[in-house]
């Protein structure tokens, strides 16, 4: 049951943990709140950016900020899955009898950090599915539920291209936000390099629990959506779509394929945690239009002819806003 | 306080302004539906004949306009929903979208929700919200009320023309009162027997009346053909009757039975042909029984002319009295009779045809009262609506074979002919109230024409044979047909409103042929 005190108490509770990460986390604001937005949704999140731009930072202080355990994999070419989610091993037991024992993997935690996931075998790869959608780990026959809540905050590097698997587009859509990390200012680079100077540079507490997640997820799940906020979004992840008599021109100019409903959906999870964090009670086309481009970006497929003219998924996203219109 | 009327409160003053914003445009909106049919108006009064003034278009740019702004302000006029999108735009986040969707629900979120709606609503001037102004619809706006101010001030031939006419049209009606009093007069001087006349002065009666009540032309002039289609009937049953009873009258005596019978008929052909063929019993007569059959004779026509009237009964008197003073002579003048047989076939064939009465005098008057009152409906055009110069060109070919009797009783043949011709003519515009004689009309499906020419060399006299009508027995002379013709013609003139060029005119036509 949802109290007037939770909803009263969720921006400020957001903003507590903000302002903690803020300790460890130079700049990334957007990042930041983006990581935040689907950790409360319960989405995963796929960031891209060249290393060394403090994405494993960032998983720790939100580890440390909600006092949740957190596992990094750093995926390479001959990671098995078997060394994501675990295996059953054969110990001695107190009579002395080989038995096998599940020995669970590092995905067996609240807060993962895929790390170059992309380095991965689709083998591999495939091994976090499961347990991205259903948050269950299946091993030898066995399913076992992951503790809640549970994030997987993967993270691929678009520069270095040779010997990595590109995530097939069922995978791809299963991460609720591809995120872009971008180079950090030269102010913020200045204060990034004073706080690493520090002896301990890592001063985030903890502000919040996972069950505190669980809570504001569940009270962002009642911010009401009005009817032509809720027909805009719908209208935009349609025409998204190049073979849709809906399609905008510029999806069919531009896209092979549109986002799927599971796009959809996330762009209204997130529009209320986005609505909630900034204070307000229903959704908004703002917030609306500000996810589209983190649900979108890897949702949908340049063609070849996008390619040819230089222009980036988040190019061709903006368009299609601006051809599809508020309605209002 | 219920939900939705603490959600109306608030939106209250948003509401006023839009209104105002909705009644603008739809007044701006309204004066350019306005203006474009004014506009229209105006135009078609300087491109078509019709009696249109810059009152008319002033009424059609009022109501249009008025029609237009109560439909358009009725598709424009904000209801709540449009209110509530225009105060969300002015940076509140659909807030007040969404209370409006949730203002019958009472869930915590939709509580919290509309408490921070109308608090924000609360807190927000209701100045913020600019009015709209159409400046584009505007422009338009002003520039068609410009267009119409300047096209209605524009001088208008076609208007002019028009108040012209309708003052010649008002002259023209004043016509109608002289006319109505000619008709009554012809009618009095008619040679109608009283129940005849009583009754047609009726029609006449009625007729005054309703040219007097009815205010619409069209109606004045189905009036007059009401009358007319009355008058007509009337006269045709008189005549039928009296037709009858000089049948009656001829069939009781032996000499003149077949000639009542023929008459009975109705057959002119068999008329003529009964009268000649009395004429011939005449000659064939043997001096001791003229006397005898010339006053049988006498009598049966002088009873039959009891029963006919006009020119007839002259015509067979005139008959009777010849008959008989040739009866008490012993001897007669067969020139003289055939002449007067002739007429009396003549008469007889008017009589039954319905020519030449004197009723034709009452029904032209009728006429003439229509031509007045129709002209009050088309002035200043033609029958058929064409107006101006016209000009035709035409070729004709003909042939004609000529067969005649002269005055002195010698006898004729017309050589063969034939012809082509070619011609070309230039009119000036003529009013379908002018006639003028044109022999081209001669002919054709309708009635039998001819018409007999001069004497020639040899003495004969030439006949021309036109079209496919039939030459009547017998010729006419000239001079008899050109009299009967000019004073036709010059009693038409006299009568209908002839303008002065076209009587010189037919009076220079008339001089040339004598």
């Amino acid at each position: 049951m949802i109290t007037e005190k939770d909803i009263y108490g969720f921006h400020d509770l957001v903003g507590k943990i903000s302002k903690e990460i803020a300790k460890d986390m130079v700049g990334q604001t957007d990042v930041i709140e983006g990581v935040l937005i689907a950790m409360i949704s319960g989405g995963n999140i796929l960031l891209e950016g060249v290393p060394g731009l403090g994405k494993t930072r960032l998983v720790r202080t939100i580890g440390r900020v909600f006092d949740l355990p957190f596992s990094r994999i750093q995926f390479t070419p001959d990671l098995m899955p078997a060394d994501v989610v675990g295996t059953n091993i054969v110990v001695k037991d107190e009579m002395g009898n080989s038995v096998f024992k599940f020995q669970p993997g590092p995905i067996f935690s609240n807060i993962v950090l895929a790390d170059e996931i992309n380095r991965a075998t689709p083998k591999t790869q495939s091994a976090l599915l499961e347990a991205m959608q259903e948050h269950t780990v299946t091993v030898g026959g066995v399913s076992r539920k992951l503790d809640e809540p549970f994030f997987v905050l993967a993270t691929q590097n678009p520069i270095e291209q040779e010997g990595t698997y590109p995530l097939p587009e069922a995978q791809m859509d299963r991460f609720m936000f591809k995120l872009l990390v971008k180079f950090p200012s030269p102010d913020e680079l200045t204060n990034i390099v004073r706080m690493t100077q520090k002896k301990n540079d890592e001063t985030a507490d903890k502000v919040a629990t996972g069950e505190d997640i669980l809570k504001l997820r569940e009270v962002a799940r009642g911010v009401p959506v009005a009817d032509p906020v809720m027909d805009y979004a719908m209208r935009l992840i349609t025409r998204t779509h190049p073979d849709l008599d809906e399609g905008a021109p510029s999806s069919k100019k531009y896209l092979r394929f549109g986002a799927s409903p599971r796009g959809a959906q996330a762009l209204i999870s997130g529009a209320k945690v986005r609505a909630l964090m900034n204070g307000r009670y229903n959704v908004s086309f703002e917030d609306i239009e500000v996810l589209s481009y983190s649900v979108l970006r890897h949702r949908i497929a340049l063609n070849f002819e996008a390619m040819t003219e230089g222009l980036t998924s988040d190019m061709v996203i903006e368009r299609i806003i601006s051809e599809t219109g508020r309605g209002v | 306080m219920t939900n939705k009327k603490q959600i109306n409160n608030a939106l209250k003053p948003y509401f006023k302004r839009l209104t105002k914003e909705s009644f603008l445009k739809a007044l701006i909106i309204g004066m350019i539906a306005g203006a474009v049919v004014g506009l229209v108006i105006l135009a078609l009064s300087h491109v078509l004949p019709i009696k249109i003034f810059f009152w008319h278009a002033l009424v059609g740019f009022l109501i249009s306009s008025a029609a237009a702004i109560i439909i358009a302000y009725n598709l424009l006029k904000p209801n709540v929903h449009k209110v509530a999108a225009r105060v969300d735009g002015l940076g509140l986040n659909e807030k007040v979208q969404t209370m409006l969707e949730l203002q019958d629900e009472e869930g915590t979120f939709a509580r919290v929700q509309r408490e921070d709606a109308i608090n924000t609503l609360t807190t927000l001037p209701p100045r913020l919200l600019k009015l709209g102004f159409p400046k584009r619809l505007a422009a338009v706006c002003v520039a068609l009320m410009v267009a119409f101010s300047l096209i209605g001030f524009l001088p208008n031939e076609h208007r002019q023309e028009l108040l012209e006419k309708e003052k010649q049209l008002l002259e023209e009606l004043e016509k109608v009162e002289d006319l109505l009093e000619k008709l009554e007069e012809e009618i009095e001087e008619a040679d109608l027997s009283p129940e005849l006349k009583e009754e047609v002065m009726e029609i006449v009666e009625e007729l005054k009346e309703k040219l007097k009540s009815e205010k619409s032309t069209s109606k004045k002039l189905s009036a007059i053909n009401e009358a007319k289609e009355k008058f007509e009937e009337l006269l045709k049953k008189a005549k039928e009757l009296e037709l009858e009873d000089i049948s009656d009258s001829l069939k009781e005596n032996d000499n003149t039975k077949e000639l009542g019978e023929a008459i009975e008929e109705g057959d002119t052909e068999k008329v003529k042909e009964e009268l000649d063929e009395i004429l011939e019993d005449i000659k064939d007569l043997e001096e001791n029984e003229l006397s005898e059959k010339l006053q049988e004779l006498a009598e049966s026509f002088e009873n039959a002319s009891e029963n006919a009237s006009n020119d007839l009964k002259e015509s067979m008197k005139e008959l009777a009295n010849k008959l008989k003073e040739a009866a008490e002579k012993g001897e007669i003048d067969m020139s003289e009779l055939e002449d007067m047989f002739d007429e009396l076939g003549e008469k007889l064939e008017e009589a039954m045809t319905g020519e030449g009465t004197e009723i034709d005098n009452i029904d032209q008057l009728l006429e003439d009262l229509k031509k007045v009152q129709s002209e009050s409906e088309n002035p200043g055009e033609n029958q058929d609506g064409s107006k101006g110069k016209s000009e035709g060109q035409n070729e004709g070919e003909g042939e004609g074979e000529g067969e005649g009797q002269d005055q002195d009783g010698g006898e004729g043949k017309g050589g063969e002919g034939n012809g082509s011709g070619a011609g070309k003519g230039e009119g000036k515009e003529t009013k379908e109230d002018v006639s003028i004689y044109d022999p081209s009309l001669i002919g054709g499906d309708g009635k039998d024409e001819y018409v007999p020419g001069k004497k020639d060399e040899n003495g004969n006299v030439q006949k021309i044979e036109l079209g496919e009508a039939e030459l009547k027995e017998g010729t006419v002379p000239y001079d008899e047909v050109f009299q009967d013709y000019l004073n036709k013609a010059r009693q038409a003139i006299e009568r209908e409103s002839v303008p002065d060029d076209i009587r010189s005119l037919i009076e220079k036509y008339f001089s040339s042929l004598e």
